[in-house]
């Protein structure tokens, strides 16, 4: 069993941990964050924020569960696991299916973009250039490799991190009497709220895939953390801003919660800032597609065989494809649904499941080694 | 990846993609700054006013007023658009202002909401109500520009200096969306060629429910906000306050108070949930400039006077709630305090009946804090 794909990544392909914390947030970080609000807020209401820090508390588990699973194997990727804990045919069947979640994840979240360029500033332009705009950043992204991936999600947070500070002036139109009652929201409630919130947080999992090119991978546990960490509070900012600003009817019906805030901010020769708000969502969402597509083609070759290369050239044309043909929105909010609940199931419970067939592989091949020795 | 490859792709961008979106030349374009909309005559049908403004520099007096009536409110600007040479664009829309009928009708949310619905218009549009009809008031033809800048200054101005609550798109659509609380908007008036901002109109739920003057709106404002630089006059009768407090013999039985500089910061809370009842305070620091008699500026007649005043607003403060509970409409919010309490989601509709019912303590502390640069 211990052929090439097992070999530790050359020297030169390995990043520092503390970019684990970048790639992590940029990639959990992206088009939920634009307009999740209503969505949690329709279940839990004005305790939709501890909602979203429940699942904060539930992510830092997920991501120890991951890093112990990880580190069992040293330096292999989730897909090389899959071949060794299922065996080499449905290990690859598993592997496809993987792939095949992140590229509808990457396909989502131009689908999702282009709804809102489209709703927010051109309406008139076509849907397939935007595609074609975010499908040519993507090619540039990933074929730089792994290194390059983690610099756009470096960019990515330091370019736009800022507009975050342009949310202040909504505070002048808050009605902190919104957040109350807290904790009274019924339980059921509040899990149907974790539930919706799991959706935007979907990302982590790419820690999977980036693991064996961490450096220093004693400390990636503790940068992954800190990813998650920066997410959840992020979120919940958002969140709580989102539910002052807007009173409980009005934000049930706003779609771009974060983005129509935006729409109060004038600047002296900038009357409308949400245009640039919506212009830099780009910026965040490039990150996405950048780790996203780069984790596929490294699935589709550790599946099919297929250079990385090769199966990134075919992806692209196929998402210009997707981006030309699929333009109604009731379509699109279906499949961005619909590929948020498989994810859930992915990236929230797979972990575990993976974990506990990773102790029972390694007792399995004690035992095995055991024998060995008693025997011989 | 290569240098020549990208500048290549980049100066392909130029040639294809700026005839991706419709070209919108400035000077060829009307910009909406107003809009105004009122019943139709016939039936279901709405009539639209429209105020632009032309961008060219070489025409002077360059607004325009359009008429036009159909069903829904984007069918109005298309036929306004049939009688004007340039194509309207609705991204510099200043203020709309709504018909007093059409407020009653209950179908001014539906335009409102089209109006947020438009990505292309900002949430700080201002919005009023007209006395007559929104054509009367934007037909006024201001000394100079035009009158939807006009409007939209003189909406801003008295917002800032607090004789008006804030009425933007935003604020209309988050209090008509809560249901412990009801919007208002300034109440305007056309007289002699000129518009007024006559008070607030308040509405019960979607419909407009009557108004109330400037000097009432204060009040709603002491309660609903923080006051900074708040300015109100008030009639002080006389013969409560001690004689020794006047330089000479009162000239009528009460005296008039003009204070401004007011820096004012009002709790309400629920005291009980059942009826319900509000205790609400408000601390106020404020500037004594002006009296229509001459009076004693010592520690004693001060003392005196801050009673006076903490009485006389304290009734004030009940007839405008009165007022407010007659006309079903609470645009101070104190639903929001007591959904806020009471822990349970309350219904759009339930909370007016509630109101009706409830009951106020009213507790105002004033502080004279100057005196103006004389004794």
């Amino acid at each position: 069993m211990r052929f090439d794909m097992m070999q530790k990544p050359s020297e030169s392909l390995l990043f520092n941990a503390f970019l684990v914390m970048f790639i992590i947030h940029a990639t959990q970080f992206g088009l939920g964050a634009a307009g999740v609000q209503r969505v949690i807020y329709s279940e839990a209401k004005q305790d939709s924020w501890i909602a979203i820090l429940l699942v904060g508390v539930v992510m830092h588990l997920i991501i120890w569960i991951m890093i112990k699973t990880l580190r069992k194997f040293e330096n292999l990727d989730i897909f090389q696991i899959h071949s060794q804990i299922y065996g080499s045919f449905i290990g690859k069947t598993v592997n496809l299916i993987y792939s095949l979640y992140l590229y509808s994840t990457f396909v989502s979240i131009v689908l999702g973009y282009t709804e809102i360029v489209q709703g927010w500033v051109f309406t008139d332009l076509p849907a397939w250039i935007i595609g074609l705009f975010l499908v040519f950043i993507t090619f540039q992204g990933v074929t730089g490799g792994i290194r390059m991936v983690a610099g756009v999600c470096f960019l990515s947070i330091m370019l736009t991190l800022w507009i975050f500070f342009f949310l202040i002036p909504t505070l002048r139109y808050a009605h902190w009497d919104y957040l109350f009652p807290i904790m009274e929201v019924p339980p059921k409630a509040l899990m149907k709220g974790m539930l919706k919130t799991s959706y935007t947080m979907l990302g982590f999992e790419v820690l999977y895939c980036i693991y064996p090119f961490i450096k220093e991978k004693d400390q990636a546990l503790r940068y992954a953390q800190i990813g998650v960490l920066f997410t959840t509070l992020l979120v919940t900012v958002l969140m709580v801003l989102a539910t002052i600003y807007f009173s409980p009817d009005q934000l049930l019906r706003t779609i771009w919660a974060t983005l129509s805030m935006y729409k109060i901010v004038r600047l002296p020769n900038l009357e409308r800032f949400e245009y640039v708000a919506v212009v830099l969502w780009m910026l965040i969402i490039s990150s996405n597609l950048v780790v996203y597509m780069w984790a596929t083609t490294r699935g589709i070759k550790a599946s099919i065989g297929i250079t990385q290369r090769k199966s990134l050239y075919f992806l692209c044309a196929i998402t210009i494809g997707i981006s030309f043909f699929v333009n109604k929105r009731s379509v699109i909010d279906q499949y961005i649904d619909y590929v948020g609940k498989v994810g859930l199931w992915i990236v929230f419970f797979y972990p575990f499941l993976l974990f506990l067939l990773t102790l029972i592989k390694k007792r399995k091949k004690k035992n095995l080694d055991n024998k060995e020795l008693n025997s011989s | 990846v290569r240098p020549t490859l990208i500048i290549l792709l980049i100066c392909l961008n130029f040639i294809f993609l700026t005839s991706c979106v419709s070209k919108d030349q400035l000077e060829k374009l009307s910009l909406i700054t107003a809009v105004g909309y009122d019943v139709g005559e016939e039936e279901d049908k709405m009539e639209g006013t429209t105020v632009i403004g032309q961008f060219d520099p070489s025409q002077k007096d360059v607004s325009e007023v359009t008429t036009s009536s159909a069903y829904t409110s984007k069918m109005l600007r298309q036929k306004m658009n049939l009688a004007t040479k340039n194509k309207m664009v609705a991204g510099q829309l200043r203020v709309a202002v709504f018909g007093k009928e059409l407020g009653e009708s209950g179908d001014l949310i539906n335009i409102i909401d089209t109006l947020s619905r438009d990505p292309v218009i900002g949430t700080m549009v201002f919005l009023g109500i007209s006395d007559t009809t929104a054509k009367d008031i934007l037909k006024v033809k201001p000394q100079q520009g035009n009158i939807g800048y006009y409007l939209y200054e003189l909406i801003q101005q008295n917002i800032r200096g607090e004789l008006l609550l804030s009425c933007t798109l935003h604020e209309f659509l988050q209090d008509y969306y809560d249901p412990g609380r009801d919007p208002s908007l300034p109440y305007l008036e056309s007289k002699h060629n000129k518009v007024e901002a006559n008070g607030m109109a308040l509405f019960s739920g979607d419909r407009f429910s009557g108004r109330i003057n400037v000097k009432e709106s204060f009040y709603v404002k002491l309660l609903r906000e923080k006051f900074k630089v708040g300015t109100i006059e008030l009639k002080l009768p006389i013969e409560e306050l001690p004689e020794a407090m006047f330089m000479d013999k009162p000239k009528s039985d009460s005296i008039y108070l003009n204070i401004d500089e007011i820096v004012s910061d009002s709790k309400i809370k629920v005291k009980d949930k059942s009826i319900p009842s509000f205790q609400i305070e408000v601390d106020m620091e404020i500037r004594l400039q002006e009296a229509t008699e001459d009076i004693m500026i010592d520690p004693k007649s001060i003392a005196a006077l801050e009673k006076q005043i903490n009485k006389v607003m304290s009734k004030e403060v009940d007839k405008v709630i009165k007022k407010l509970q007659e006309l079903k409409s609470d645009p101070v919010g104190f639903g929001g305090i007591y959904n806020a309490e009471r822990g349970v989601q309350l219904k759009e509709s339930e909370w007016h009946d509630i109101f009706q019912k409830a009951t106020f303590n009213i507790k105002i502390k004033s502080s004279i804090l100057r005196t103006g640069v004389m004794d």
